[in-house]
């Protein structure tokens, strides 16, 4: 499916850089990902818990780079109502309004890869765009397949620990997500959406893409994670209410942002 | 009365803009809440046209502010504009007037919009909604008020009633309405014809507010529901009122409710979110979001 998605990209890609004015020129892209800065040393959470990592690792997929805006609001999906009480007077029971039009793809980073979130930073392989606007963009995961992390990810797509506080309870915690749980969450791993703080692409240059752990704990209560220690930290279980908490915050578009640095000043 | 106020200004706003060839035609903007709003949202268990975990829920208010209506083209043309805003609740049945465009170039205008905005002093009402209702309106800054009931039978076989009136101060910029292909077919804003009156719904669907996830699921078999039982348990003192602000010390069931992919920690925060999907286009038809 992810395939089949890059071949309908790169196509909007192809169609995009044969144009002949001054926009749809190839240009070569360097992509790094780093944490952001504020989260570095802990973060508060929505759920009012302040959590440092020990631990972030992450199997990425594609980035997708797109001059459509970013979304902001809701996309109910046609197949997932299937009546409304008025639908034999209008047949109806289709899309939302306000979903998310990506618009043209004009840029993209299509290899599998896995990063250390603690890192300064990560250098993924290299991507491409075509001179144009950016201001929205598409973050993925993936199955370990890619990068230094592989073996360390084992089967899994995430995995994190850390320490929880709050008041006087602390918790020491550790999270695995494959692929398929996130999967349930975002189509095809991918997080469509995300702002790319906007710009207009005129040569080559470096996307990063800063990632903030916080959003993926903003819905995650650890009163019912036992405090485990440094040494044993609590596993928490697949399809615990934490674990689903913690698999939705994954799928947050706020905690994926994308900027463009050029090589060259424009 | 009000709709000759709104005529006038139409007709005032039209004279900007020129004559074609192909003659002109007028457009018409009315606005409906379906028998949801109007009557009510049932049960219904398999949770695809009614609530899953058993309540009813019965509107007595649903004000909605529009304002800013445009009927333009992609490539800039601008047929008609009004910056009045009308106030309507749409409880009131059938369907209300809310401006008629005179004369207007016939052609295919396929860049309408309209806003969901507060309410101001100058806000129009339309239909037989009450002045202190505006009052009401403006001088809590709203766009959007909501009163209404809620009940169900529980496993006791004892009713259990809950009431709410809820507020909400968003204002959204609905742009590139399309009417839905199960309207007929897809149809990117309106068509004009010569001698014709085109008519556009704009349609506010009373349901949202009690969806589950804020997106479709990633599994098509996920369907979104709508549900109540969390927010019945948000009244925490107990006094058969749910207020926003009891909703927004609610933290979000994550096993009931997805916010995926935005960042929503409470059911007011869920509710508030999900004013921005009212509204829609000639029924299901759909339109591009954007806050203001």
């Amino acid at each position: 499916m992810k395939r089949t998605l890059s071949l309908w990209l790169f196509g909007l890609f192809l169609v995009n850089a044969c144009g002949g004015d001054t926009t749809g020129q190839r240009v070569a892209l360097h992509t790094r990902v780093v944490m952001a800065p504020e989260s570095v040393a802990g973060f508060t959470a929505l759920s009012g818990w302040k959590i440092r990592l020990a631990r972030a690792w992450v199997a990425t997929g594609p980035l997708y780079y797109f001059d459509g805006a970013p979304s902001v609001v809701f996309d109910r999906g046609k197949e997932n109502r299937r009546f409304r009480i008025m639908d034999w007077v209008l047949p109806s029971a289709h899309a939302h309004p306000g979903h998310y039009a990506p618009g043209v793809t004009n840029g993209q980073m299509l290899d599998e890869f896995s990063i250390d979130l603690l890192a300064p930073e990560t250098r993924l392989p290299e991507g491409n765009a075509v001179t144009g606007m950016l201001r929205s963009g598409t973050f993925s995961f993936s199955p370990p397949i890619g990068g230094p992390l592989v073996a360390a990810l084992g089967n899994q797509s995430v995995i994190v620990q850390g320490v929880a506080e709050k008041e006087l309870v602390q918790v020491h915690f550790a999270v695995s997500v494959d692929f398929a749980a996130i999967a349930r969450r975002a189509r095809d791993g991918l997080v469509s959406g995300c702002k790319f703080e906007p710009t207009t692409i005129h040569g080559p240059g470096t996307v990063t893409v800063t990632v903030n752990p916080r959003s993926w704990f903003n819905l995650v209560d650890f009163a019912e994670v036992a405090p485990g220690s440094a040494e044993s930290p609590t596993v928490i279980a697949a399809e615990t209410t934490p674990y689903i908490a913690f698999t939705l915050g994954l799928v947050q578009i706020g905690a994926y942002r994308f900027t463009f640095t050029p090589d060259t000043p424009q | 009365m009000i709709t000759k106020r709104n005529t006038f200004l139409a007709a005032t706003t039209l004279l900007l803009f020129g004559c074609s060839d192909a003659g002109q035609g007028d457009a018409t903007f009315t606005t409906w809440g379906e028998a949801y709003i109007e009557q009510q949202i049932g049960p219904d268990p398999k949770g695809e046209s009614g609530f899953i975990d058993g309540w009813t829920v019965k509107f007595e208010k649903f004000l909605v502010t529009f304002r800013n209506l445009k009927v333009a083209s992609k490539d800039g043309e601008v047929g008609a504009t009004s910056a009045a805003s009308f106030l309507v609740d749409n409880v009131l049945p059938g369907r209300k007037t809310l401006i008629a465009f005179k004369s207007l170039n016939a052609q295919a205008w396929n860049a309408v919009g309209f806003q969901v905005a507060p309410a101001t002093a100058d806000t129009m009402l339309v239909g037989m909604t009450p002045v202190a209702e505006r009052d009401m309106m403006v001088a809590n800054g709203y766009s959007i008020y909501v009163q209404g009931r809620a009940f169900k039978t529980d496993a006791a076989g004892l009713k259990v009633e809950k009431t709410f009136r809820w507020g909400f101060k968003t204002a959204t910029q609905y742009s590139a309405c399309k009417q839905a292909p199960e309207s007929g077919r897809e149809i990117e804003g309106i068509v004009v014809t010569n001698g014709g009156n085109d008519i556009s719904e704009l349609t506010t669907h009373g349901d949202h507010f009690f969806y589950d996830r804020l997106q479709a699921s990633a599994d098509p078999a996920v369907i979104t529901a709508l549900r109540f039982d969390a927010m019945a348990k948000a009244d925490a003192n107990a006094d058969g009122e749910i207020t926003l602000e009891e909703l927004s010390a609610t933290p979000i069931d994550v096993r009931n409710y997805d916010p995926s992919p935005f960042e929503v920690a409470n059911l007011g925060g869920f509710v508030t979110a999900l004013t921005r999907t009212l509204g829609h286009f000639r029924g299901e038809g759909e339109c591009q979001v954007a806050p203001l």
